[in-house]
C-alpha cells in the first residue's frame, strides 16, 4: 500500500466520521449522544493526518528529492509498515457512505424473547405519579417501577410510553411497545420491552406513543426480567421515527 | 522489563479501572459485591497469566511489532508511527468488529436459555457470549444484568472474560503480537478467567 494511499484511507475514515456527527444526526443510530465531542475530536485527528499525508506526497512528487524519498519508502515496506489489513478500513467508509446501517429495531429486539431486565436503578426510590393525568415515562422507568416498586406507582395511572412495534415470537395476538437501551454503543444493546393489550398491532417497526394503564399481575408479584410487564392500552398513535433512537 | 509484566498490564487496564468499577455498581444496584468479586478476580487473572507467561513463556512466540523506522525531525517519526500503527490496529479492529457482528447474528440466543439453570455449563456459556459479543467494558456489566435468567458466578465470568478476551481483542492480538502468540495466550487467559472466577464467585457471591 502506497504512502499515498494509507493518507487516502485516513482523510476518508475521518471524513465519514465528520460527516455522520457534525452534518447530521446518523451517530445516534450508533452510538450515545453524549460521545458526539469525542467522535469529531477523532474524526478532526484522523482527517488531518490524511491530508497532511496527501499534501506531503503531493509535494514530494513535485520536489526534486522524490526519488531518495520513494526508495526509502520501499524499504518500508519490507519491514510491513503498509500493512494490508489496512484496507479493511474503508469498510467502514463504505458502510456509512452507501448502506447507512438504520438503527437496531424490531429484528434485535425479537432475538431476545425473555425480556431483558432493566436494572432497577435505586430501589423503591420512585416518586408518586400525578392522579387524573397521563405522565409520559421511558419504557425503563415503566419496567423499574412495574417489576422493582413495592409502593405500587403504577397501580390506576395513566402513563405514554414511546417505542417501535414488535410483534411476539412465542404468544399469537401479542405485541409489544419497545425500544433498545444502550449504555455505550449499539454493540451493548438490551431490549425493553412492554406488552400492549387491548389494541391492534400497527405494522411492526413503526413508532407509537401508547397510552394506557399498567395491568397488574395476577399472581402477586411478575417474576422479575421472566416476562414483560403489561399495559391496558386506550389509544396508539403512530408517530415519525425520533431522532434519537435509544433510551 | 519482561514482556510478561506487559501482558498483564494489557489484561488488567481494560477491566480494573475505576470507570468499570463505578459502571458495574450502577449496573448492579444493591448487589455491591458483584464489582467488588469483578475487581478481585480480574486482578488475579492478570497477574496469574502474567506469571504463567513468565515461567512457561519463550521469547519466540511473540513478534514484538517492529517500530516504524521514522526519518528526519521528531515531528515527522511522530507523525509517522501515527499513521502506521493507527492503519495496522484500525484494519485487525475492522476484522474484530465484523465477526463479532456476524457471531451476534447468526448465533441464537436461545441456545443460552436452555443451559442457564445447568450450574458450571451457564458459567461457560456466559463466557463465551462474553467473547462473542466483544462489548466494551464500561458497558458489559448493563448487559450482565439484563442476563437475569443466570447465576451470579456466571455472570461474574462474563464481567471477567469480556475485557480480556473477545473476537476483536483476539484478531488484534494475533494481527499484532503474530498467531503464536495468539494460539497460547489467549486460551490461557481464557481458561484462567473461567476458573477464577468460578471461584471467587463461589467465595463472594
Amino acid at each position: 500500500m502506497s504512502r499515498l494511499t494509507q493518507s487516502m484511507i485516513l482523510f476518508l475514515l475521518g471524513g465519514a466520521v465528520l460527516r455522520i456527527t457534525m452534518l447530521s444526526t446518523t451517530y445516534l443510530n450508533y452510538v450515545k449522544p453524549g460521545f458526539r465531542p469525542f467522535l469529531i475530536a477523532a474524526g478532526a485527528v484522523v482527517f488531518v493526518l490524511g491530508v497532511i499525508g496527501v499534501i506531503q506526497e503531493w509535494r514530494g512528487a513535485a520536489g526534486p528529492d522524490h526519488a531518495a524519498d520513494s526508495s526509502n519508502h520501499h524499504e518500508g515496506h519490507d519491514h510491513g509498515h503498509a500493512p494490508r489489513v489496512a484496507w479493511l478500513l474503508v469498510l467502514p467508509v463504505f458502510a456509512i457512505f452507501l448502506i447507512s446501517p438504520p438503527a437496531l429495531g424490531a429484528f434485535s429486539a425479537k432475538s431476545e424473547e425473555a425480556t431483558a431486565q432493566m436494572p432497577v436503578a435505586a430501589l423503591d426510590a420512585y416518586s408518586a405519579l400525578p392522579a387524573g393525568k397521563v405522565t409520559e415515562m421511558t419504557l425503563g422507568e415503566f419496567i423499574g417501577r412495574a417489576w422493582g416498586d413495592s409502593s405500587m406507582s403504577l397501580t390506576g395511572r395513566q402513563v405514554k410510553l414511546t417505542g417501535f412495534v414488535v410483534k411476539s415470537v412465542k404468544k399469537k395476538d401479542r405485541w409489544y411497545v419497545a425500544r433498545i437501551q444502550i449504555a455505550c454503543c449499539a454493540a451493548d444493546g438490551i431490549a425493553l420491552k412492554v406488552a400492549v393489550l387491548g389494541q391492534a398491532m400497527p405494522e411492526e417497526d413503526s413508532w407509537v406513543e401508547v397510552i394506557g394503564t399498567w395491568r397488574e399481575p395476577k399472581s402477586g408479584k411478575t417474576p422479575v426480567g421472566m416476562v414483560a410487564p403489561e399495559l391496558d392500552a386506550v389509544s396508539v398513535a403512530k408517530i415519525p421515527a425520533p431522532v434519537e433512537p435509544y433510551e | 522489563m519482561t514482556p510478561a509484566a506487559a501482558l498483564a498490564f494489557l489484561l488488567a487496564s481494560p477491566a480494573i479501572n475505576p470507570v468499570v468499577v463505578v459502571a458495574t455498581v450502577v449496573a448492579f444496584p444493591g448487589q455491591p459485591m458483584m464489582a467488588v468479586a469483578r475487581f478481585g478476580a480480574s486482578l488475579v487473572v492478570a497477574v496469574l497469566a502474567g506469571w504463567v507467561w513468565l515461567r512457561f513463556g519463550r521469547a519466540e512466540w511473540l513478534r514484538i511489532p517492529s517500530r516504524a523506522a521514522g526519518g528526519g525531525s521528531k515531528w515527522a517519526s511522530f507523525y509517522t508511527a501515527m499513521r502506521h500503527d493507527f492503519l495496522h490496529a484500525g484494519g485487525f479492529l475492522v476484522v474484530g468488529g465484523a465477526a463479532a457482528a456476524t457471531m451476534n447474528v447468526v448465533v441464537p440466543r436461545s441456545w443460552l436459555e436452555s443451559v442457564a439453570a445447568v450450574p458450571v455449563l451457564s458459567v461457560l456459556a456466559l463466557a463465551l457470549l462474553a467473547v462473542i459479543l466483544s462489548i466494551c467494558s464500561e458497558a458489559d456489566a448493563f448487559v450482565a444484568a439484563s442476563l437475569t435468567a443466570f447465576s451470579p458466578t456466571a455472570k461474574l465470568a462474563f464481567l471477567v472474560v469480556g475485557p480480556m478476551v473477545d473476537l476483536k481483542l483476539i484478531a488484534l492480538q494475533a494481527g499484532t503480537f503474530g498467531r503464536r502468540f495468539a494460539a497460547r495466550f489467549i486460551p490461557l487467559t481464557f481458561v484462567l478467567a473461567v476458573i477464577v472466577s468460578l471461584a471467587v464467585g463461589e467465595v463472594l457471591l
